[in-house]
């Protein structure tokens, strides 16, 4: 059998790829590979970039002779970018990864925007939900959110977190390429509309992540951090995997709308389908740290490196949420008796848990992670709204909080650069005075996270609360209100702490290095813009609810 | 043999690795116990795949495979990292991360 035979025969058998619907994964993906390459390469970079430039010249080159203007565009750049960064900072690999990276994350966002303007919503206003992959991959408003959320995290906690890994000297290679896995994964999961792509985009984010938390080796804090994410994540992971096994055995089917179809016959077994979807909430909720699975977040976050802990803060929720929403609202519809009052109950205990702990919390870390926990409840009461107005409530307030977490982690950085430790309330006295635009930054941010009128989570709160009360939810709204009160205080006493209090002068001033400032500069300005003019952004998670199912 | 032996086989499985993560405090045996959790979902699928007569099954199996794989290389790395820096493999000796 000839070459050209065998090709025939066996390219009838592969189905087409529709690569417009996976087109955003892409860039970040090529680049981690390219990135490992460079440091594999160490001095002779020009044996990876020169190639990597001709591949990404060829590729865009041969993508607009298609009439595909845009991703041609985008390989192009991606193509040119790796060997000016090289010619750029001959002397400075960790530079050259950085701009690399954020280069690729770019293209992911502009590619995120151009198959929203081409394939979901061609005359802008309605986003008409479709699969690609013959199924595994959805392309609707939650894979949308998801990913401008999680690519716009990790653009900003890239140049934030630049000096503070050169000062604890852990810059090494491997940083920018896992954070680039890690955000595929992340995005992978919100696009998932299978158990198969579901657990593997789990893995995929977690896998990375672990490795991302341990990654000042030879600090035991973090790799205790490390390795309690890693025994205490995979475990959850398995237990979700197992309630994803027995929701097929009970459906027979791996694809969410097949096995919400399913779910609505007689002949399902209710007791097995109810046993998986337990276990897969015990997972899902450990992933997104719902009391009563929260028991990991305070420490993990506290031991990793902090620009690690702010981006896994910010971006791990809003990728679990896009698979919570995905899983209860497609698949477990018709089980929604069971899951609602479940979810409804941890929601409350969430918010009340979070923010009642954090008040008594002196490492700033550890307020954040308790603060991170309390927010998880409150996207939760959009989930169990378990509605259009819900659905896109939570993607708008997973949005915003990513903002806010990552100005105020960015922040944290700069504050514990100038002394290599933990950072305490009291190192925060009178920041305000010494320095006021960081503290300034740092107040927004915890505002936008509190909910004052004005910033972004205020818009955010607002919505999911009212979800809830559409939903008949007032209780669990109610509480969150009251949780929200309690939140404030502690949020308020950091800022109290920095405005009215007296400078220590032996405490020094904050290290802000450029990238810094313009990752929280980027912040506090996207903070304030969603808070003041919500509505573009805000119409989009509205026509967001359309899903596949 | 019926295939609900082959669920409850895996069931116990399970149980089995969870009681153990829960229960033993060296980190090799935790991380088999974890193996052993996979396992017995691998088993459940491949009984579900029989059962329901299509691929799908047995492609998440092999999903499943490839990921356990990748796990080990993660969870040896931190293993051995962690022998190295402490000379123990308890995982519950010190503890930095409190209050």
């Amino acid at each position: 059998m000839s070459v050209s035979s065998f090709l025939a025969q066996t390219t009838t058998l592969v189905p087409p790829v529709e690569w417009a619907g996976i087109a955003p994964e892409l860039p970040p993906t090529a680049m981690a590979l390219a990135l490992l390459l460079l440091a594999v390469a160490r001095k002779r970079p020009e044996l990876v970039s020169l190639p990597a430039a001709l591949v990404g010249l060829g590729l865009g080159g041969w993508l607009i002779t298609q009439d595909q203007i845009v991703p041609g565009a985008v390989a192009i750049g991606l193509g040119i970018v790796i060997p000016a960064a090289v010619f750029a900072f001959p002397r400075r690999q960790s530079m050259v990864r950085v701009f690399a990276a954020a280069a690729s994350l770019v293209g992911a966002l502009v590619l995120t925007v151009w198959q929203y303007a081409t394939v979901l919503a061609p005359d802008l206003a309605v986003i008409v939900p479709q699969e690609a992959l013959a199924g595994a991959v959805a392309n609707d408003g939650i894979a949308l959110f998801t990913r401008l959320t999680v690519y716009l995290t990790a653009l900003l906690a890239l140049p934030i977190g630049y000096g503070y890994l050169q000062d604890r000297r852990i810059n090494k290679a491997e940083v920018e390429p896992l954070l680039l896995l890690t955000v595929v994964g992340m995005a992978a999961l919100g696009t998932a509309n299978d158990l198969i792509t579901l657990f593997v985009a789990l893995e995929v984010l977690s896998l990375a992540l672990y490795v991302l938390a341990s990654l000042a080796r030879r600090d035991r804090r973090s790799q205790e951090a490390g390795l309690k994410y890693f025994v205490l994540g995979t475990v959850a992971s398995t237990i979700m995997l197992y309630g994803m096994a027995l929701t097929f055995v009970a459906t027979g089917s791996v694809d969410l709308p097949g096995i919400g179809a399913a779910m609505g016959l007689v002949t399902t077994p209710e007791l097995v389908s109810v046993l998986g979807l337990g276990l897969v909430t015990v997972g899902i909720g450990f992933k997104v740290s719902l009391v009563p699975f929260q028991f990991w977040t305070p420490d993990v976050y506290q031991g990793s490196p902090t620009n690690i802990t702010g981006f896994m803060a910010a971006a791990v929720k809003a990728a679990g949420f896009a698979a919570i929403l995905r899983l209860y609202l497609v698949a477990f519809d018709d089980l929604a008796a069971f899951w609602v009052p479940i979810l409804a109950v941890f929601a409350a205990l969430t918010m009340i848990y979070g923010a009642v702990v954090a008040i008594v919390q002196h490492d700033l870390k550890r307020i954040l992670a308790y603060s991170s926990i309390t927010h998880a409840g409150y996207a939760t009461i959009g989930v169990v709204a378990n509605s259009d107005a819900g659905l896109s409530s939570t993607l708008w307030y997973l949005l915003t909080y990513a903002i806010g977490t990552l100005g105020a982690f960015g922040c944290v950085i700069a504050l514990e650069r100038r002394r290599r430790g933990e950072v305490t309330l009291l190192d925060l006295r009178g920041l305000g005075r010494s320095s006021p635009a960081l503290a300034g930054i740092l107040a927004l941010s915890l505002l936008s996270l509190a909910g004052i009128p004005g910033t972004a989570g205020f818009v955010g709160k607002l919505l999911v609360f009212q979800a809830g009360v559409a939903s008949g939810l007032v209780w669990l709204v109610v509480i969150g209100v009251l949780s929200s009160v309690v939140a404030a205080f502690f949020y308020l006493r950091i800022a109290g702490t920095m405005f009215l209090e007296e400078p220590d002068p032996a405490r020094g001033l904050p290290v802000v290095s450029t990238g810094l400032s313009f990752g929280v500069s980027v912040a506090a300005t996207l903070v304030l813009y969603l808070g003041v003019f919500p509505q573009p952004i805000l119409q989009i998670a509205e026509s967001a609810a359309a899903l596949v199912r | 043999m019926a295939i609900g032996y082959y669920f409850a086989v895996s069931a116990l499985l399970f149980s089995i690795g969870l009681v153990g993560v829960m229960l033993r405090r060296n980190a090799i045996v935790l991380f088999m116990c974890i193996e052993l959790m996979l396992n017995a979902v691998n088993l459940t699928l491949a009984a579900g795949a029989r059962m329901w007569a299509g691929p799908d099954g047995q492609v998440f199996v092999f999903f499943v495979i490839v990921v356990a794989a990748a796990e080990v290389v993660v969870g040896l790395a931190l293993i051995v990292n962690l022998y190295f820096r402490r000379g123990t493999l308890d995982v519950d000796v010190p503890q930095l991360l409190r209050y």
